[in-house]
């Protein structure tokens, strides 16, 4: 393998009782590359997502990061490697505030006596300078997030990849259930993401949305990896086509 | 502006109406002074250093009770046995250190341990089945209060001789009980634990959304079996402080303690789907409650008129709460 790959997986296989929801699937992302992994309901993108997040562990199969052979044994393993969840529209609490969301499983903490405190200060300065850094002028860190914006949140979970120096960005159907204006957003916030040299994979249903910031696609059909394109090679009608024939 | 633009300037922390008014406790504290102000014109006495004595007492049990199950609430589990863990729990305090000879402090010991074994009970089942701990949680109550009755044949457990540790958990001091000091340590400890530590932070997105939480990396299972074990104590301590006060327990008293405690954490903000609560407004609700049922019986009202009054507040206060939560333009589901 190269040194630009930052993640590559190898014949992963993954079964649930007597379903075999993933079958020998490898794939590779670049550094700064975004690959579309696409694919009908039941086709094992999720499944994906969830052993690269640590969710599940692969029956087997290898994961490699950066290089290095990888083993996921929880979420939190995941997170620490590098890779960060961007989940259907949000991956965050909507009934917490923005710091809290910001820094949630990865708390600044200080020492108060005996006790461990979090730092509040700390983390409401360093939220709100990486949202300005990204571009959204939030100005309280105590506001709730169930009052931001699909973009504003999306941002959140970008900020909080860039802050931990997060190399991978799942991004899981970020466009479902956003209106168009805020599709277009989400699109231009995944390509300014490949810009500050970060990786991402997108999972979605519609290839005429991504098709314009995609890389490269990984067709997935039943458990299988059906193709791999690079976007030069091919229209986004030819992807479509592929899928529908499966 | 563009990307990359420095913040002019940050704001740590910004006091406005329009933020003060969105806390969880806004609504109990509207209550509370509405409460009291009537009280107080139907009869003065009810600020009276002795009424306030006796509220404050009837605050602390209830107050350590309702602060556990905030506390569980918030991570989006509930529990309704601490009313039989309530009389359990200082049965065993009594009768172990009875049979045993055992100085009542150890019994005590062993009584909490009994505690959070229930706790630990409850939580395992809840979760390593995937059921409502709703369910789990009535079933246990009638499986404890049921057992208590049978061994107890329903009969007062009563305590002979003064002992140390009762001193420790409930003496009176002029018109106040110590237990209140128990209280407020422990609303303290929680709202610190909340608000303050890494574990409170897990316990709200444990609440808010389980899925997030447990892909942000957090061990929510564990989150909520430490909490199932923190109610069923504070419960059965709650519990030992009651006899400590009165020398007896009474197997048929839980019930009304434990719709009482979840209404206070109700009425204090807290959601009972988890995510949102907070530990003072729990304390507020239950100063809310207890002042209603001494007001009543200062103003020459029958007792009996206290559920109707606490079930009117609640709706009167939880709409209170929609309405503050509804000003910032969403309602939380």
């Amino acid at each position: 393998m190269t040194q630009e790959n930052v993640l590559e997986v190898r014949n992963l296989s993954k079964s649930f009782g007597a379903v075999q929801a993933l079958s020998n699937v490898s794939f590779t992302v670049g550094k700064s590359e975004i690959v579309g992994l696409v694919g009908d309901n039941g086709a094992g993108k999720s499944t994906i997502i969830n052993l690269l997040m640590g969710v599940y562990q692969p029956d087997e199969g290898e994961i490699y990061f950066e290089g290095k052979r990888v083993k996921f044994d929880s979420p939190r393993d995941s997170r620490a490697t590098g890779i960060e969840p961007v989940y259907q529209n949000t991956a965050v609490v909507d009934m917490m505030n923005l710091w809290r969301n910001f820094y949630l499983g990865r708390e600044v903490t200080k020492s108060f006596g005996p006790f461990s405190v979090l730092d509040k200060k700390e983390m409401k300065k360093k939220s709100i300078e990486m949202m300005w850094e990204i571009g959204v002028h939030v100005r309280e860190a105590d506001e709730s997030v169930q009052y931001m914006s699909g973009g504003e949140r999306q941002s959140l979970c970008i900020g909080r990849c860039m802050e931990f120096s997060g190399k991978l960005l799942l991004l899981d159907e970020p466009t479902a259930a956003l209106s168009l204006k805020e599709t277009d957003k989400v699109l231009k916030f995944a390509e300014s993401v490949r810009e500050k040299g970060l990786s991402e994979i997108i999972v979605d249903h519609n290839i005429i949305h991504i098709y314009p910031i995609v890389d490269k696609f990984v067709i997935m059909g039943r458990g299988r990896k059906v193709a791999e394109l690079r976007k030069t090679d091919v229209s986004a009608e030819d992807v479509i086509g592929t899928l529908m024939k499966l | 502006m563009e990307p990359g633009a420095n913040p002019p300037q940050v704001i740590l922390k910004r006091y406005s109406l329009n933020k003060l008014i969105t806390r969880p406790e806004v609504g109990v504290t509207i209550g509370l002074i509405v409460v009291w102000s009537m009280f107080y014109i139907l009869s003065p006495k009810f600020l009276w250093p002795a009424n306030i004595g006796s509220i404050c007492t009837v605050a602390a049990e209830m107050g350590i009770i309702a602060v556990g199950m905030a506390f569980l609430q918030i991570s989006g589990e509930t529990d309704l046995s601490v009313g039989s863990v309530y009389v359990f729990v200082p049965t065993i305090m009594i009768q172990s250190a009875q049979a045993f000879r055992l100085p009542v402090f150890i019994g005590f010991l062993i009584a909490m341990a009994f505690a959070v074994l229930v706790g630990f009970i409850n939580g395992t089942i809840t979760l390593r089945f995937k059921l409502p701990s709703f369910i789990v949680t009535l079933s246990t109550m009638m499986l404890l209060s049921g057992l208590l009755l049978a061994i107890t044949s329903g009969f007062i457990t009563q305590v002979s001789g003064e002992n140390l540790w009762f001193t420790i958990l409930a003496q009176r001091f002029g018109d106040f009980r110590i237990s209140v000091v128990w209280m407020l340590l422990i609303v303290l400890f929680f709202h610190f634990m909340l608000s303050s530590t890494t574990y409170g932070n897990w316990v709200f997105a444990t609440g808010g959304n389980e899925t997030i939480a447990r892909k942000m990396g957090i061990n929510t299972l564990r989150v909520k079996m430490t909490n199932f074990m923190v109610c069923s104590m504070l419960a059965g301590f709650a519990g030992c402080i009651s006899t400590a006060r009165v020398y007896s327990v009474n197997p048929s008293v839980g019930f009304d303690l434990m719709f009482d405690a979840m209404a206070s954490g109700i009425i204090g903000g807290c959601l009972l789907s988890g995510g949102r609560g907070s530990i003072i407004g729990t304390l507020l609700g239950v100063l809310l409650l207890s002042s209603v049922n001494s007001g009543l019986i200062l103003a020459g009202a029958s007792p009996y008129w206290y559920r109707a009054f606490v079930g009117a507040i609640i709706l009167v206060v939880v709409i209170i709460n929609l309405i503050v939560i509804g000003r910032r333009g969403k309602v939380s589901k």
